[in-house]
């Protein structure tokens, strides 16, 4: 009876260990499917202080990454220094203010990231046949962001236009998001009056021409 | 006693649920035999292509099935030549043109057979000689159309090539006709729609974006391929079925315009020189940025990125539907001065070549200098003139 007893306790035990180990990996997994989705999350206005120093954090490097760049033929502007006075006195943000790190760090992530005419020549043939270069696709991306970013705060409509210029002027970006640029410009102009448009005959007629294509037919959006 | 075999009961049926649990989070066994499958349209599948991309592939397809598209725009139904146009018709137009997918692992020299002919050794094609300008100008003339066979073989990191029009290419350079072993059948390659595209490894992939973008999730063992197939993004849906919608354009035309080839894109454009520009325009960049559009316009529910993408890949595409492209004058009388011109150099050439006299010898030589700046100019004056391009004929040649 006690052997018996003994050898039950026994299967007992090695079915909670067991359970266990099957228990645990699956936690530790969701937990990690869980994380995994949030980084997914498009950064817009955010307001707990874990955040934000990590936000600051990011912007000063953006920042640091920035002046360090010997490219001549980068003239956008660099990011607000009173913003960093507020970081360095450890301010406690106002969302505005929150809102407008995030939009000048896209700003400088898609002025870093639109893609050259040179950049495609160390592409061959085979690669640009058929594929879309990574950069135009995340160059487009980050002016989605850019563009998501002014849709909520309308203050921040100027700076975006003065990007937009500058990018379809830009001999050296590529003519299809040159084209993209332009065709925000546009968009802005018609929805917000504040926009600069001084400088915009510059634009070759090329870039105009690809612009209104896109525009043609585009009505639904 | 009741209470522990109850536990143990308890204990056993969460092991055998976790047991069944990750059985089923097992791999799918990657299929090792052909198929044909209806994704909305019938398709073979070659071995090579893995049931991973066939999900994709069929995911994608119903997406377009649903797809709400413009059915009065005049310049689509053009463009496709289709009437009615509806997302219905554009797959059967689909179908028409894409019928047997390979997978990257696919070997174009293991699997290209030469099938008999007729008693000569000669297959007899249509429009005989008759090959794209296009096509010389940009792999080198028409001797290196046989060599084309080997460079798309070699053509890595593409997202689709289209293998069938390739080979028919090269059989009418040779005046033979190939075959090719898909998907378990022996197919004659006798008309550029015969449709083998090979889908290759950039097919799922567009860029490497915001860090962690690596085209659709792909990883069967973290059973989150389904999930991913359902929540695949519209950019990257509308990206492979332009890439399919392109590589179809392909299957088509006849004579000049067989297989709608890219042309050398002209001075100023972004990939001045290289033959990555179309002068059709109806040619392959055309066909896929539309399909594109078509997305973008039926994409109420995208967020801003999404669009924005969706908006650079059309532009991607359609920047390289030239309007128009420098042609040669075709001025006879500036012609016969270039010959006259050409002919005078000659005799300078042959004078210089044989005059010891020194003197003599540098006033041939300024001769022959002056000739040749003439002819270039003349040369220049002819290549000056824009042609606006035009639509070209889709009919396919050869027997289907």
């Amino acid at each position: 009876m006690i052997k018996k007893q003994g050898s039950l306790l026994l299967i007992v035990v090695i079915c909670f260990f067991v359970g266990a180990a099957l228990f645990v990996p699956s936690f530790f997994e969701a937990t990690f499917e869980t994380s995994d989705k949030s980084s997914d999350t498009i950064p817009g206005i955010v307001t707990d202080q874990k955040t934000q120093s990590i936000l600051a954090n990011e912007v000063y490097l953006l920042n640091q990454e920035s002046s360090n760049r010997t490219d001549s033929d980068n003239n956008f502007s660099e990011v607000d220094p009173e913003l960093f006075a507020a970081l360095e006195d450890d301010e406690l943000l106002t969302r505005a203010e929150l809102a407008r790190l995030s939009f000048e760090k896209i700003l400088l992530e898609a002025q870093k990231t639109l893609p050259t005419r040179k950049q495609m020549e160390s592409l061959s043939d085979a690669e640009l046949m058929h594929d879309v270069p990574a950069t135009v696709v995340e160059a487009a991306a980050l002016i989605g962001q850019l563009k998501a970013t002014v849709d909520r705060d309308e203050a921040l409509a100027d700076e975006a236009g003065s990007f937009f210029l500058e990018c379809a002027k830009s001999a050296q970006v590529l003519t299809s998001i040159r084209a993209l640029c332009l065709t925000n410009l546009l968009h802005l102009a018609e929805s917000h009056i504040a926009v600069d448009m001084v400088g915009v005959s510059e634009i070759p007629n090329e870039v105009i021409d690809l612009s209104s294509r896109l525009r043609e037919g585009e009505s639904k959006n | 006693m009741k209470v522990l075999s109850i536990y143990l009961f308890f204990l056993l049926y969460l092991f055998s649920s976790e047991v069944s649990a990750s059985a089923a989070k097992k791999p799918q066994p990657k299929p090792s035999t052909h198929r044909l499958i209806q994704a909305e349209i019938p398709l073979y599948l070659d071995k090579t292509v893995d049931n991973r991309l066939e999900k994709l592939i069929t995911t994608d397809l119903h997406a377009l099935a649903a797809l709400r598209i413009d059915v009065q725009d005049s310049q689509l139904r053009s463009l496709f030549e289709l009437d009615p146009l509806s997302a219905t018709s554009l797959l059967g137009w689909l179908s028409e043109r894409v019928r047997y997918l390979v997978g990257q692992a696919f070997s174009l020299e293991k699997n290209v057979l030469l099938i008999s002919d007729d008693t000569n050794g000669f297959y007899e094609y249509e429009n005989p000689g008759v090959f794209p300008d296009e096509i010389e100008e940009s792999i080198g003339g028409t001797q290196a159309i046989a060599e084309r066979l080997m460079l798309m073989d070699g053509l890595k990191e593409q997202a689709a090539i289209n293998l069938g029009s390739a080979v028919y290419l090269s059989g009418k350079y040779k005046q033979v006709l190939f075959g090719l072993n898909v998907a378990g059948k022996k197919i004659a390659i006798t008309s550029p729609r015969t449709g083998v595209v090979k889908l290759d490894s950039a097919f799922n992939f567009m860029g490497n974006f915001m860090g962690n973008f690596v085209g659709d999730s792909l990883d069967d063992s973290s059973g989150a391929m389904e999930a991913s197939v359902l929540n695949s993004t519209v950019s990257r849906r509308a990206y492979r079925l332009r890439s399919l919608f392109h590589e179809a354009r392909h299957s088509d035309g006849h004579g000049k315009s067989l297989t709608f080839p890219h042309a050398k894109c002209p001075v100023g454009h972004d990939f001045e020189g290289r033959p990555l520009c179309d002068r059709s325009r109806n040619g392959s960049f055309r066909i896929g940025a539309e399909i594109v559009k078509m997305f973008l316009n039926d994409c109420e529910n995208c967020d801003i990125k999404q669009k924005e993408i969706l908006r650079a890949l059309y532009l991607h595409d359609i920047n390289r539907v030239l309007m128009e492209f420098p042609v040669k004058d075709n001025n006879s009388e500036v012609e016969m001065m270039i010959q006259a011109l050409r002919s005078q150099a000659g005799v300078y050439q042959t004078l210089i070549a044989h005059e010891l006299d020194p003197v003599k010898w540098r006033t041939y030589k300024e001769k022959l200098e002056s000739i040749e700046t003439e002819i270039k100019k003349l040369e220049q004056g002819l290549v000056l003139r824009n042609e606006a391009t035009t639509d070209w004929p889709a009919a396919p040649e050869g027997i289907q």
